[in-house]
């Protein structure tokens, strides 16, 4: 590991939150959680990440409106973005796409395959 | 529909009674009429024969008394002829010892054309009670005189010649027996009470019966004032019968008496010269009938109204089962699919009954696979969101398994288990909530409250409305029990907010409330979409109706679910402002 990045990790479910974050720390890397939408936006205002995984499914403001959101401003345009995604509906994946989000992480995952896209998405 | 739409005006029971009341009636009247008329004529003939027997018994009671009397005062005569006065005297006074009765003889012998008296004896103790002198006695040889001259072949004559106020008095004529054209040369009179020709004359309690001569004059009569006036009974028809039959000897006829009838027999007695005649009062004969057929009606009355009584016990056998029976279509009417009608007879009824009950049990198996098929089809909506649902406690678990497995600090390990178990109670619990639903129930009715009822439903849709992007709003309200098929009542629920979701697509709002209204318990699903429009409105129950793409519906979920809420004896309406989104309200009855 030459280096360490921040990742956000966005999922309204604490068991997936929680472990993604053991996986990537392990991995030497530092995370930090928000269980909505809305809380992420509120991290990523007051933080910069490296990368944001975040769930598509989520109550209230869902992980395509968040990263739309992230799209819209200057400072985050560029921050690669992996969903994690139940839904194999292909609508979701064209949608994506456009979002500049092309990684994607189907439930239920195994840990080489988070590390391996985080990997990718990182681009190292 | 219901037992109440079709009002039976004129029950089965009723007329099953009129029917038989009027053939018993019939029935009755036909046995009576008949009754009637054998009875009377039987009666009638009866009294004619009586009468006949009672005037022949008395035409040969006054013959034997004639008869004796005549040999006789024949035989005094003829002893009496060529002997002295004091002889003769002697002569009459033992004829008058041999009988009571005798009054007086006398004793006429011819002398040329005329016959001269030769004696005449009296007993005077006899006249004592009489009231009357031997004067008087000999007055009436003046009076009423006999008829000594007129005495053909056959001589003997006999005479009221009663003396009233109070001697009633016979007089017998006999003289000498001669050859036809000649006159006899002696005749005997006597006058005696004919006490023994009255006692066989005094009548009976029904019959009337009397005696008269040639002339119609009463000889006997069982009334005394008739006797003692020496009344003509030519105006009584028996006796005009007899008087104008000529060579015949007896008859009967029915004729009229005042304001009565009488039924009449009379017979020709002494060489026909004497009529006797025995009367009947025809309604005195036909009372013993009259009593029987008064009898036969009153009994008969009483049959026919325990038959009646009968009957109706016997109308109750036959429809009260039929009774029960629509009793028990109203009961399947309303979805009672195990109603019993409870009618056990070995008769057609009974084979309806069981038919009725086969049908019932195999319309509830076809209302089951409906609704089971029904199920399935709202299950496959929820497909997706199961498999979706269960991915999420699915990697957690294949993610803490790896981490475990790799894992060298304890304590993680530990973490990792721990979570491990958590998720897999987690997804235990999403299958059990499908698995609870797909399984094909009873549809046995349990108490439960309405709120329990509504989340226990709520769990299995929640997250397929979650990753529909539909957000549900529960508002619980007062939260009575109801009794009722809970996996039916869900099945509604879902059909209910599945229609909601795809009404109003991403973004959309559904409020579910509990509540009770009007004495009932509520559950309304409202959606924010587009509703539902006006046109449609009265259509949705229906069955296979469906404004869906192909495909996407069976066109049968609202029709089952009416058909499931009217079943539990609820109501299901629906509410729609176009433009303003849908409500519908499941209305349940509160458990008792």
């Amino acid at each position: 590991m030459s280096s360490a990045a921040h990742i956000l990790v966005v999922d309204d479910d604490d068991s997936i939150r929680l472990l993604v974050r053991r996986v990537l720390e392990k991995a030497g890397h530092r995370v930090a959680e928000a269980g909505t939408g809305l809380d992420a936006l509120k991290l990523i205002d007051a933080d910069s990440f490296d990368l944001v995984i975040s769930d598509i499914n989520m109550p209230e403001l869902d992980g395509l409106s968040l990263v739309e959101g992230l799209r819209f401003n200057e400072r985050t345009r560029a921050v690669p973005v992996i969903f994690i995604t139940a839904s194999e509906d292909p609508a979701l994946f064209a949608k994506s796409v456009g979002l500049k989000a092309r990684h994607f992480l189907n439930k239920p995952f195994s840990t080489e395959k988070l590390v391996e896209k985080v990997t990718q998405a990182l681009g190292r | 529909m219901s037992a109440n739409g079709h009002r039976i005006r004129i029950s089965l029971r009723l007329k099953l009674l009129v029917l038989i009341g009027a053939l018993l009636l019939g029935t009755m009247a036909g046995y009576l009429f008949l009754a009637l008329r054998l009875i009377t004529q039987d009666r009638l003939a009866y009294a004619f024969d009586l009468n006949q027997r009672v005037a022949a018994m008395l035409s040969i009671q006054v013959q034997d008394s004639l008869e004796s009397t005549e040999e006789r005062l024949r035989l005094f005569g003829e002893l009496a002829v060529g002997r002295s006065d004091a002889e003769i005297e002697r002569l009459a006074r033992q004829l008058l010892a041999s009988d009571v009765d005798l009054l007086r003889v006398s004793f006429f012998l011819r002398e040329g054309p005329l016959m001269t008296a030769r004696c005449r004896v009296v007993d005077e103790q006899r006249l004592v009670p009489l009231e009357i002198s031997a004067a008087e006695l000999d007055g009436l040889d003046r009076t009423r005189p006999l008829p000594l001259a007129s005495l053909g072949s056959e001589p003997v004559v006999v005479l009221n010649r009663s003396l009233p106020p109070s001697a009633l008095i016979i007089s017998l004529v006999v003289g000498q027996r001669v050859g036809p054209g000649e006159q006899p040369a002696w005749v005997v009179a006597l006058d005696a009470v004919p006490t023994r020709v009255l006692d066989a004359f005094a009548g009976g309690s029904t019959y009337v019966a009397y005696l008269v001569d040639a002339s119609g004059t009463v000889l006997a009569h069982p009334d005394r004032a008739k006797m003692l006036g020496a009344v003509r009974l030519t105006d009584e028809p028996p006796v005009q019968a007899a008087l104008a039959g000529g060579g015949i000897t007896s008859g009967v006829l029915e004729h009229a008496a005042g304001d009565r009838r009488l039924l009449s027999a009379w017979a020709r007695v002494g060489h026909g010269r004497l009529i006797a005649v025995a009367s009947i009062d025809r309604a005195a004969a036909l009372a013993a009938a009259e009593r029987l057929v008064r009898l036969s009606a009153l009994v008969g009355v009483a049959m026919v109204l325990a038959a009646l009584l009968i009957s109706i016990f016997a109308a109750r056998a036959v429809t009260g089962p039929l009774r029960r029976l629509s009793a028990a279509t109203a009961a399947l009417a309303a979805g009672d699919y195990l109603v019993d009608p409870k009618v056990r007879s070995g008769d057609e009824i009974g084979e309806l009954a069981q038919d009725f009950k086969r049908m019932a049990r195999e319309l509830r198996d076809a209302q089951v696979k409906l609704l089971q098929s029904e199920k399935l089809a709202t299950f496959g909506q929820l497909g997706a969101g199961i498999t979706h649902e269960i991915k999420n406690p699915l990697s957690a678990i294949r993610g803490f398994a790896q981490l475990a497995l790799r894992g060298r600090d304890p304590a993680q390990v530990q973490e990792s288990l721990e979570i491990i178990e958590k998720e897999t109670q987690r997804c235990l619990e999403i299958v059990q909530n499908f698995l609870r639903f797909a399984r094909q129930d009873k549809g046995e009715r349990v108490r439960v409250e309405v709120n329990a009822l509504v989340q226990d439903g709520l769990k299995i849709v929640a997250h397929q409305l979650a990753i529909s992007g539909v957000k549900l709003t529960v508002e619980l309200g007062d939260a009575p029990a109801v009794s009722v098929a809970a996996n039916q009542i869900h099945q509604v629920m879902l059909n209910l907010l599945l229609n909601a979701a795809q009404a109003t697509g991403r973004g959309g709002v559904i409020v579910v409330r509990t509540g009770v209204r009007d004495g009932r318990a509520e559950i309304t699903v409202s959606d924010n979409g587009p509703g539902i429009p006006a046109d449609v409105l009265p259509r949705i129950f229906e069955p296979f109706f469906t404004t869906k793409e192909a495909g996407k519906g069976t066109g049968l979920g609202l029709s089952v679910s009416y058909g499931i809420v009217r079943d539990h004896g609820g109501e299901l309406v629906a509410e729609s402002t176009p433009g303003a989104g849908a409500t519908f309200r499941v209305l349940l009855p509160l458990a008792a």
